[in-house]
């Protein structure tokens, strides 16, 4: 409930709902997606199919995971107007860390339903390459917005893009041929970074609250 | 209560003078409040300040006193020394007219006859 | 008197700027102008005060006890308002009004609403709200006002809130002010920021002058239009008085300058007149003085 609430303060009314709920739409579309290329055979349909679940659901996910982590950063950075609303309110320190830690939570469970839609219905070996790049990127999100330098957002957005274009096309068609535990040594590698990147913000939080230039 | 906010007089000098001559001529009686500072700057437009100024004039004039907690009361008034002062007004009063009638080379029989006619309108 | 805000020592540090240290004091159940050219630390001192940012050194003490900023407690009964885009610019005022209510125990929401209707914004049932950064620097400073005067305080702290308004909309915001210290009753009081206190003259009851990170000079306004006098005189009697003012300017047909009131005789004396100075031109001459004195 105090997650939910600092949510509204440092988001606005329904914004990191809405964040969600896109998240949600898109894992559903992407359900579609693979209850359609079970029905039919055919090859064409099948690439366009695959193409079109790594960015429904794979991509965007991530990239809602990303843009909400930068926005609970966004409020509180002194670069952007408007900070000072959220510097300005009783307990604003502990809404900061609530949002942050609400907002990789959302990124959690939309790639946790990115996994299970993909491990269940349809290529699981794929779907462990974008939740790999999955926690990669939320972990240099949350190092990027803790960071003093303006160009780490950026660059980390940058990152974002490249991943998520990146390896459905070096992944291609031999995907499947990949042995299981390379898929398993990168989703531990992911984790391990997501968890340390997000140790290091969690414990910087106060310090990334007060920096002031 | 009319207050001008670009006349020469300053505005707490204004608001004492008007609150003086409604005192002076019983049209608030003694005991009354005076409205709250805060209340007549809000309606004046005014600031606090000067509200607060004009209450403190009339204080040292004696005309009113604070009450803790309550506000600028009316002090009873004397009625002698209120006619004395009316008195002393009308005296200075009829000397600026004599200065002026002398300027104006005006007799003493025309200036009663002035006053007379003023008086019968 | 009791004061709202006593500030000692205080000092904040940049790179190219230094504020303080300050001491003063902020009387209570008043409205107090700070007053100031551009740049000259308004807005750092205000959101020191509101704790917006930290200080370097030096102490402010609260209603009489209160000396830590971070507790909430102490924030509820603060207002604050900051000069443009207060809000997160991209929200709605259905964001603002959500956010407030969770974010503070004592904001009427339906205040909120109806301040805004009044103000002729959006308000939180609005159809197609525009977002902050969508909105004219007179909107934004419309909603934040009205955010601010619908939650129950006992202080407000507004920098620059009449700058961006155009004169009707100020002119109601200083009736606002007005109505706010009639409300408490002498237990509320107001801190505004302006660096053109004309708009404002009927509204300040106290008032500070700073000028390069310093206060140069503070007091109740009618205080302080006893203490300082204008003097205009004739050209040619410039060189006899501008000893003894403390600013001054002349062209080749007059002169005009601020000086104590204690002088006054010895103008009249030298043929020149003297007047009882407004609030903006006592900021001029003091601010003038100031920037000679630098």
């Amino acid at each position: 409930m105090k997650m939910l609430d600092s949510c509204k303060v440092m988001y606005g009314k329904n914004n990191f709902a809405k964040l969600f709920f896109a998240g949600i739409v898109s894992t559903a579309i992407m359900l579609i997606g693979v209850v359609i290329r079970n029905l039919v055979q055919n090859e064409a349909a099948h690439d366009f199919i695959d193409g079109f679940c790594t960015s429904f659901g794979g991509a965007v996910n991530i990239f809602i995971s990303v843009l909400a982590i930068a926005g609970a950063f966004g409020a509180v950075k002194r670069i952007n107007p408007g900070y000072k609303y959220c510097h300005s309110i009783a307990g604003g320190r502990e809404h900061f860390k609530r949002a942050l830690i609400s907002a990789n939570l959302m990124g959690l469970v939309l790639t946790a339903l990115y996994a299970a839609v993909g491990a269940v219905f349809y290529n699981s070996i794929f779907m462990t390459y974008m939740v790999f790049a999955a926690l990669f990127v939320m972990g240099l999100g949350d190092l990027a917005g803790g960071s003093k330098h303006q160009w780490a957002q950026i660059v980390s957005f940058m990152v974002v893009g490249f991943v998520c274009g990146f390896i459905p096309g070096f992944l291609g068609e031999d995907a499947e041929d990949l042995p299981l535990w390379i898929g398993a040594a990168l989703i531990g590698a992911g984790a391990v970074f997501y968890i340390i990147c997000l140790m290091i913000t969690l414990i910087r939080a106060d310090r990334i609250w007060a920096r002031e230039e | 209560m009319i207050i001008l906010q670009n006349s020469d007089v300053p505005i707490y000098k204004q608001i004492a003078a008007q609150f003086k001559d409604d005192i002076m001529s019983g049209i608030i009686a003694e005991g009354e409040y005076l409205p709250s500072i805060r209340g007549l700057a809000k309606d004046l437009k005014i600031s606090v300040i000067t509200t607060m100024k004009a209450y403190e004039q009339l204080t040292e004039e004696g005309l009113i006193s604070s009450v803790q907690g309550k506000g600028y009361i009316v002090n009873p008034q004397d009625r002698e020394m209120v006619r004395e002062q009316h008195l002393r007004l009308l005296e200075q009063h009829l000397q600026n007219a004599l200065e002026s009638a002398k300027l104006a080379g005006v007799s003493r029989d025309e200036l009663i006859k002035m006053i007379d006619v003023l008086c019968d309108n | 008197m009791e004061n709202i805000l006593s500030v000692k020592g205080l000092t904040k540090k940049y790179s190219k700027f230094t504020l303080g240290g300050l001491d003063f004091e902020i009387p209570k159940g008043f409205a107090t102008a700070l007053i100031g050219a551009n740049g000259a630390g308004k807005t750092t001192l205000i959101d020191l005060l509101c704790g917006v940012i930290h200080s370097d050194g030096g102490e402010v003490t609260y209603f009489g006890k209160e000396r830590d900023i971070d507790r909430e407690e102490l924030r509820e009964r603060i207002g604050y308002c900051a000069a443009q885009g207060f809000f997160p610019q991209g929200w709605r005022a259905r964001d603002i009004a959500e956010s407030m209510s969770v974010a503070y125990r004592k904001f009427d929401r339906e205040k909120f609403n109806k301040l805004c209707s009044e103000m002729d914004v959006d308000n939180e049932f609005a159809k197609k709200q525009r977002q902050m950064y969508k909105q004219s620097d007179g909107n934004r400073m419309r909603t934040a006002l009205a955010a601010v005067f619908a939650r129950e305080t006992e202080l407000l702290i507004l920098d620059e809130p009449g700058s961006s308004l155009d004169p009707l909309m100020r002119d109601r915001l200083c009736d606002r002010l007005r109505e706010y210290l009639d409300d408490g009753d002498g237990e509320k009081s107001i801190i505004f920021s302006t660096h053109n206190i004309a708009d404002m003259e009927n509204a300040a009851d106290h008032a500070v002058f700073m000028d390069k990170g310093q206060i140069i000079e503070s007091g109740f306004v009618e205080d302080l239009k006893d203490k300082y006098v204008i003097v205009r005189g004739d050209a040619k009697d410039y060189d006899n008085s501008k000893a003894l003012m403390l600013s001054h300017s002349v062209n080749k047909t007059v002169f005009e300058g601020l000086a104590l009131s204690c002088h006054r005789s010895r103008f009249e004396a030298e043929g020149a007149a003297c007047e009882r100075p407004t609030l903006q031109q006592l900021s001029v001459g003091l601010l003038r003085y100031a920037e000679e004195k630098r």
